[in-house]
Parts: structure tokens; sequence; C-alpha cells
């Protein structure tokens, strides 16, 4: 075992350039294997682009980026086992026979079931290799454009983790994630041992684990910024409503029944998440911001049905740690194993630099993670009501929506006027989440009058009656019911037909 | 220190641009929700809802709420209560259905049938309020406890008359054991053989018992054709009063007694729901029979508002139209759906829903749910024909009707969901976020 470590960790590796973006071998000189401590500024630096692509560019253990791997792999392997294991397949992308579908992805089609169930088993195989490294390049390519797949076909399955997950896959695709601790360099260690050890193997550039935690950082920093809202910090809402389901669990139930609890919790809710990735920054916190994180994120998942957030949550965290953490990990459980990576020699040379298009291009990837979040602000209003820019957004857990949905359809040609439930065309997944979302509502506005004039009832208006509850309060109109949602175009522009939130308080329930 | 101050800044802008922290909210006079009556049930101050409705109240942040006794506990226990009671009162309903239609099958008379008849209205009146009860055993395989005894007893909307035409000329309904298929027994077929006497059959030209000539059902003479619908009754009947004792027994604490799995929801005692939510959730779930069921198949499909109504009228998918049941079934069922949301006793006192509403401090949304079942119930009471009737002659009566009961169903499937967080269990696939 330890010699398979051993070897699997410490062979040189091939300086290959599939993934240029965020390949370590791009550092442009040998340097010295950084400590394997926090990127800290230097004060002493006279310009800051030159320390900036000197820091990035810093070497720096890549233990971590395989332990991440590892980790990521097993965890997509868990998540899409249970799609398997449940029969969610079936539920959330066979039974439909209508899909919501993204702008600009409407040619995304379901594959037929027996290919989809094949995609599905491919995916856990793929994601396993992943976590072996095995054909990383390939494996990780098709996971992350699988996965992708499946969460385009309908956007009524959107949730932030699986979006979470195809970002961090991609993220780990492009980067040399399997250079060590990997099949991949395991056999290549046995296929080249005449070939001179190097510590590049060892390393990645620093910049790449400054974007992974810039990524996981933005998730939890607009998951909390998201909450910084009068429902969430003043009235404690949804999660009082929530708790108030939990009252009956052993231990903590009672809890929840107090009537500070659930402000208690929304504060602690808030403030953990725009805290978080600050204090897993710095050394002398990490281990107590990593600890609550854990309690916090079992805490979450065992109240609320939120699948394998937790995991990938608790698991993206460690890309915060020490560069070197799985190796010192390792040594204390493994006798034999290195508690450090191979030190580099201290040739003299040119600092190392990262490439302009490199940067250029992780400059876009950052600039956009944090444009889209914050494309809500281009709309106004209440985004939890209208939801223009809620996706894609990290808006976790922040409101409780349900609503009443009923499409009134007039042919004028006819004189007849027909009230459409959307169960006609939904499974009861896909009713719950439309309920809540006009541009979902007026999806499938337009797919009831395309299917009235395929029955022959020629041209149709359809408009909607959609009574809707944000956070327990009295149901309010979402869709102006005047407007003939047929005739109005899906896009991105502010929608004149959603009306206004309601500026009352939600109600003050109390959990019993 | 930078970072933290930019941070801070760019928390306050976000915070400025969502402008919906509402800091004047715990300055708003509110009004305190009606406080129950010391020394009496629970629901005595607002038991009788025909009587009284509470003005709606506004809620908010600073008002101490009363919760009286109420527990979720107590609450699933009523339920439980209320079922049994449900089912007990079927069951021996069903049996005096089943000695009638023997009788009937004995000797096809008139007085008999008109016996057989009086007694399918009262076993269907009784059974039209456990519709809604579509929880536990009765309700859907795929929830907690589920058996789908329900549409062994009642298989609406999807009865085939016709189907139980072909049976009465093949007399497949003799074998042993019975092995009908849900659309031609149960009440719905009851019903057909019990009050349908006519010459011609449910079914089209092209079926089988039509084809030929004579056809096979040309070749059953009026008095035979009667004496198999007895037959079949009768058969029925027996297998109706089957369903009815083994629904009861199920629930009964001294035999299946679900009563203890489901009001015992939560603690060790019950193995089928693990938190008292789950219990909820099922109940929650039957309500939307309302929604389902009552509104949309028994009135808006037969007056024309749903698209499955191709021809702009269809009085003939009227429920229970043969014996004139459609408007005493919706009150039947209104009935039901007020049992659960407001409270088992007379006068629909005791604890409901409403109660558990009122106890987390939402009673304005109960003293609006309970009005608009009221209201949805008086509508139906005075129509002034039958409901199939109704769709050629007065069809607004019926459009009435049908926005009464969306009173109830829009804050049911809105805002009754999220104040007590109830998720329906086929809506549950998957995971959240």
């Amino acid at each position: 075992m330890t010699e398979l470590l051993r070897r699997a960790s410490s062979w040189p590796g091939r300086r290959r350039r599939l993934s240029p973006a965020l390949d370590s071998s791009l550092i442009s000189s040998s340097a010295t294997l950084a400590t394997p401590t926090d990127v800290s500024p230097s004060r002493s630096s006279p310009r800051t682009r030159a320390w900036t692509e000197s820091a990035l560019a810093k070497p720096v253990d890549i233990a971590w980026l395989a332990a991440f791997r590892v980790l990521f792999g097993l965890t997509l392997a868990v998540s899409t086992a249970r799609f398997l294991a449940y029969g969610w397949i079936d539920a959330l992308f066979i039974e439909p026979r209508f899909h919501f579908k993204y702008l600009g992805f409407a040619w995304v089609e379901p594959l037929p079931a027996p290919q989809l169930y094949a995609l599905f088993w491919a995916l856990l195989g793929l994601a396993l290799m992943v976590a072996a490294g095995a054909l990383f390049r390939v494996s990780a390519l098709l996971l992350v454009l699988g996965f992708s797949y499946l969460q385009l076909i309908d956007v009524a399955t959107y949730l932030n983790h699986y979006y979470l997950a195809s970002l961090l896959g991609l993220l780990l695709w492009l980067s040399p994630a399997a250079r060590a601790f990997s099949l991949d360099a395991y056999l290549r260690s046995r296929a080249e041992t005449t070939r001179a050890r190097t510590p590049h193997s060892q390393q990645v550039a620093a910049g790449v684990q400054t974007l992974f935690r810039f990524q996981v950082g933005v998730v939890y920093t607009f998951a909390g910024l998201a909450k910084a809202h009068g429902d969430w910090l003043w009235h404690a809402q949804p999660l009082r409503i929530w708790l108030g389901s939990h009252t009956d669990l052993p231990l903590v139930g009672r809890l929840f029944s107090y009537e500070l609890t659930a402000v208690a919790m929304s504060w602690g809710g808030f403030l953990f998440d725009t805290a978080v990735p600050w204090l897993l920054l710095f050394r002398r916190t990490r281990p107590y911001a990593y600890v609550v994180l854990i309690g916090f994120h079992l805490a979450v998942g065992r109240l609320f049905p939120i699948g394998m957030f937790p995991a990938i949550m608790i698991l993206a965290a460690t890309v915060f740690f020490a560069p070197d953490w799985p190796r010192r990990l390792l040594a204390r459980f493994v006798r034999g194993a290195p508690a450090r990576a191979p030190t580099a020699s201290s040739a003299a040379g040119a600092p190392p630099r990262v490439p302009r298009t490199t940067l250029l291009l992780a400059g876009l990837y950052c600039a956009l993670q944090l444009l889209l979040p914050l494309r809500f602000l281009a709309y106004g209003g209440n985004v939890r009501w209208h939801e223009q820019g809620m996706r894609f957004s990290w808006r976790v857990m922040v409101r409780e929506k349900n609503g009443s949905l009923t499409y009134v359809v007039h042919s004028p040609a006819l004189g007849r006027t027909w009230q459409v439930a959307p169960g006609r065309y939904l499974t009861p997944n896909q009713e719950r989440e439309i309920s809540g979302q006009p541009d979902l509502i007026l999806q499938l506005a337009h797919h009831i009058a395309r299917d009235f004039a395929r029955r022959g009832y020629g041209p149709v208006e359809v408009r909607a009656e959609a009574l809707v509850s944000l956070n327990g309060r009295p149901s309010t109109r979402l869709v102006d019911p005047r407007v003939d949602l047929a005739s109005v175009r899906d896009g991105l522009a502010k929608a004149s037909w959603i009306l206004p939130a309601p500026d009352d308080p939600p109600p003050h329930t109390r959990p019993i | 220190m930078k970072w933290l101050g930019y941070s801070a800044l760019t928390l306050g802008l976000l915070i400025a641009c969502e402008k919906d922290i509402p800091f004047e909210y715990t300055k708003a006079a509110t009004v305190a929700p009606p406080i129950p009556t010391p020394g009496l049930p629970f629901d005595a101050g607002h038991a009788s809802i025909d009587a009284q409705v509470a003005p709606p109240v506004d809620s908010g942040p600073v008002v101490e709420i009363p919760t009286g006794e109420f527990t979720k506990s107590g609450l699933l226990k009523a339920f439980a209560d209320c079922s049994v009671d449900r089912y007990r009162e079927f069951d021996e309903r069903a049996t005096v259905l089943r000695d009638a239609a023997r009788a009937w099958a004995t000797s096809p008379t008139d007085d008999t049938r008109a016996a057989a008849q009086a007694a399918w209205r009262s076993a269907n009146d009784s059974w039209q309020v456990a519709e809604l009860f579509r929880f536990g055993p009765s309700g859907p395989a795929s929830e907690g406890g589920g058996k789908d005894i329900r549409n062994e007893i009642y298989f609406f909307p999807d009865i085939n008359d016709c189907l139980v035409d072909q049976l009465l000329v093949s007399r497949n309904y003799t074998q042993q054991p019975l092995t009908l298929s849900l659309n031609a027994k149960g009440l719905g077929a009851l019903e057909y053989l019990l009050f349908y006497a006519g010459d011609a059959n449910s079914c089209s030209s092209v079926v089988t018992i039509n084809a030929g000539s004579p056809s096979p059902w040309a070749k059953l003479d009026p008095s035979e054709r009667t004496r198999r619908r007895a037959e079949y009754a009768a058969v029925l009947a027996d297998d109706l009063s089957v369903r009815a004792s083994t629904l009861l027994a199920a629930w009964d604490p001294s035999k299946g007694n679900f009563h203890a799995q489901f009001s015992g929801a939560g603690t060790p005692a019950s193995q089928t729901f693990l938190q008292q939510q789950d219990a909820f959730n099922v109940v929650d779930n039957a309500l939307f029979y309302w929604d389902k069921e009552l509104k949309d198949y028994k009135v808006a499909i037969p007056v024309g508002l749903s698209v499955e109504c191709t021809s702009g009228r269809c009085p003939e998918r009227a429920e229970a139209r043969f014996a004139q049941a459609s408007n005493a079934n919706i009150v039947q069922n209104i009935r039901g759906f007020r049992l659960l949301f407001q409270g088992c006793g007379p006068g629909f006192s005791g604890l409901g829903f409403d109660d558990y509403l009122r106890a987390i401090g939402n009673g304005a949304l109960a003293d609006r749910m309970t009005a608009a079942a009221s209201a949805a119930q008086l509508s139906a009471e005075t129509l002034p024909q039958p409901l199939d009737a109704l769709v050629s002659s007065d069809p607004a009566r019926l459009i009435a009707l049908h926005s009464a009961l969306k009173g109830v169903s829009d804050p049911l499937k809105a805002e009754f969901g999220s104040s007590l967080n109830l998720e329906l269990p086929a809506a549950s696939q998957g995971d959240n976020d």
C-alpha cells in the first residue's frame, strides 16, 4: 500500500498541455516548491501585477488537488447512484411529457429511456474513474458534459448544487488533478521507469487553488448575501416555517419550538455563509471554521431534503486547506507515507509566470461568477418573487413558495374558454416547481397555445391565474391575469407581466 | 482590514438594493387573534362555521399567540379517530346495502330494488364524506400505509358503464374468485346497476355486445337484463361489504390498528411515519381531492370549463347521474373536507387543521379557508337542479360553484402548504436546495 502510494504520488508525469488554462506545467521555469501554507501578499513587491502573476504561478503541493479529485469523483458517483436507486430517472426525465428549456438550449432533448439509464451508469463509472484518476482527461470531460447535459434537459430539475458540481467538474478537468495520486500516474510510472523524476509531478500552480477557493467562496458569499433581507433576518422566515415540521425530532426538536430559535438560526445561517470562506482562508481560524462548517452542513442535511449538497460543500471547503493537507493526514495513518512532497531543486531562473491568456480566461471566468449572481440588480424588485436572476446565483434555501396556478385559455374564433390545470401537462414534481417561477409559467403557456392549435382550436389566448404565497404570506397574484402569455416572448428582458411582490410582512408563525 | 470594509460596504449596498427590509414591521400595530374561551373545547369559539366566521385578523410579529392545548399528536389522533368513525359508519351501511342487494337478487321486484337503491344512497352518502380521507390503508400504495382500498370501493372518475354492460352479457361477474377490474365494481358500478333500467347500453356500436343481428345485448330480454343486473349488483355489494370491513379492520385499534401507526407518528410506536410531518403530508395529499376530483372532475368537466369536455357541455360526465346524486356527492365531499379541516365533532367542532393554523399564529388563513369552504357548501346545497341538468339550463350556477370551490383550493395549494410546510408525497421526488 505504502509503495503504491509512493509510486502513484511520485512519478514525474508528462507535461501535457491538454488543459492549458490551469496546468501548472505552464509555470515557465522550475522553481522551489512553495511552503505549503497560505499564499499571502508580499508588501515589498514593487508591482502588483508582477506580484499577482508570480503568486498565482508559485508552485505548491498538488496533494490538495488530488484529494479533491478523489472526493469529488466519489461524491458524484454516490449522487448518480442515488438517481438509479431511487427511481428518479423515471420521475425527473422520462415521465414528463413536457420539459422546460433553458434559454438558448431548447435543442437539448432527453434521450430515450434505455439510453438515459445507460448514461447514468456511464456517469457512475466515469465518476469513479475521475476519483481513481483513470484516463482522467477523458473521463473528467465526459463526466462534466454528461452531468451538464442532464441539467440542461429540464429547468424544473435545476438545483444549485448540481450547478456547482458542474462548475467544479469543469475546473477539475482543466486542472492537472491526475498528475499525482492517480491510476494514470501509477501506470505511467510503471511504463516509464527510466524517466527522471522531477518535483513537477508533485506541484501545481497556486493559482489553481486560488481559483477553486474563489469558486467555493463565491458560493458561500452569495448564499449569505441572499439572506440579507427582511424576511430572513427580521422575521426568520422561511426558517420558522421549516422548523415547525421538525419539532418532534429527538433531542433538538423541542428547541425548534422556541420563539428565538428560528431567529438565532436565521442569523447564524447568514453569518456562517458570509463569514466562513474568510475564516477558512486563515490558518488560525481554519480548523474551527471547518468544524463549524461540517456541523452546519450535517445539521442542514438532516433537517432538509437537500441530498448531496452537504457532502459537496464539505468536500469543496477542503480547497481552503493548506496544499499538503492530504499528505500530512496520510502520514499520520499510513506508516511510511511521506509527510512532505519531494522538493524541487532551488535552481535559479526566471520567476514562475502565468501566461496572459490563462490569466485572461481565468479572470473572465471569475468575472462571470460575480456578475451572474448580481444580475438581479438589473431587474429591481424582489428577486425571490419575480425570480429574474434567481438561478446560478447561489440563492440556496431562501424562500418557501407555493402557488395555485390555472391557465385560462380563450379561443376568439370559437368563443370558448377553458380552465387548464398545469397538471394536465406536468408531473407533480414539475407542477411544484412551476407554480412560483414566472419564466416556467410562460414556457408552459406557450406550450399550451401550441397544443391547442395542434388540436384544432386555432390560435388561442393563454392567461395565467397564478396565486403565490411567499414565505407563508397570503396568496398574491404573481402574473398579470390580463396579459396574453401566448403573445409574450421569453427572454432576458425585465418581465413587465410579472406583478410586484407583496410588500406586507410574512405572518409571524410559531413552530409548535 | 480593507477587505472587511469592502465586504461590509458590499453587504450594505446589496441590502439597500433589495429594498424590502421592513424596519417598520415591528412598529406596526396588530390585532390579537381570537383567544379560545377557557374551559371550552378548543374549537368552541369558532366551531359553528355556519353560524359565525371570525373576521380576518391581521397577524404581525409582536402578538402573543395563544396555542391552547393544541398538540400535533392530538390532531393526528383526532384524524385517526375521525377516520375510524367514517369507516365504521360506512361498514355498517355497506352491510345494509349488501343485504338489500341480495334481497333484490333473490326477488327482483320494484320494492326490493327501491330498498337497494335507498341502501346505496345511504352507503354512498357515507362514502362521499370518506372520499376526503384517502390516506392510510384507503390511500395510494405509494404513501405510508397505503393499500389503495379506496379504489376498490369507489373508482371515480374512471367508472366504465360500458364494461358493466359487457359483463352483464358475459356474466363473468359470477366467476370466483371475483377478478373484476376496478372500473366495473364498487359504488360506481352499483349505481349504474341499481338506477339505470333502460333498454339501451352504454357501449358504442362497434363493441361486441352490439355487433351482429340480433346483437348479444338484444338477445337479453328486459326481464333477464333486470335479473342479471340484480345478480351482478349482489355480487358487487358483497365485495363492497368485504372491502368496507377490511378497511375498518385495518384502522381498528383492536385489529390492524393503523390508528396507532398514524396517531403515533414520530414515535417508536409508528414504523410507518418516522416524523409527524410525514403523517400530516398524507392528510394534506388527501385534501387535494378537493382540487382534482371535486373541482375539476365533478364540476369543471361537465360544465365544459375543462378541455376534456370537447363538445362544450358534457352532462354525461356528471358523477352519479343515474341516481341523481351528483349534487349530494359534492356536498358530502365538502363535509368530508371540513371534518378534516375544522374538526370531526358536531358542527365541525373539535381538532382540525384550522386549530393547527391558529396554534402557529395563522388564524387569518384558518378563517379564510373556513369561510370559503362554508361558501362552497352553501353554493352546492342551493343548486336548484341536478348537476347534469344545470349544465344545460343554468351553467352559470355551476361556474359559480366552481369559483367557490376554487376559493378553497387556491389557498390550499398556496399558503396552507407553506404555513404548515406540507409537501405532497408525489411531488417530493429528488433532492432540493
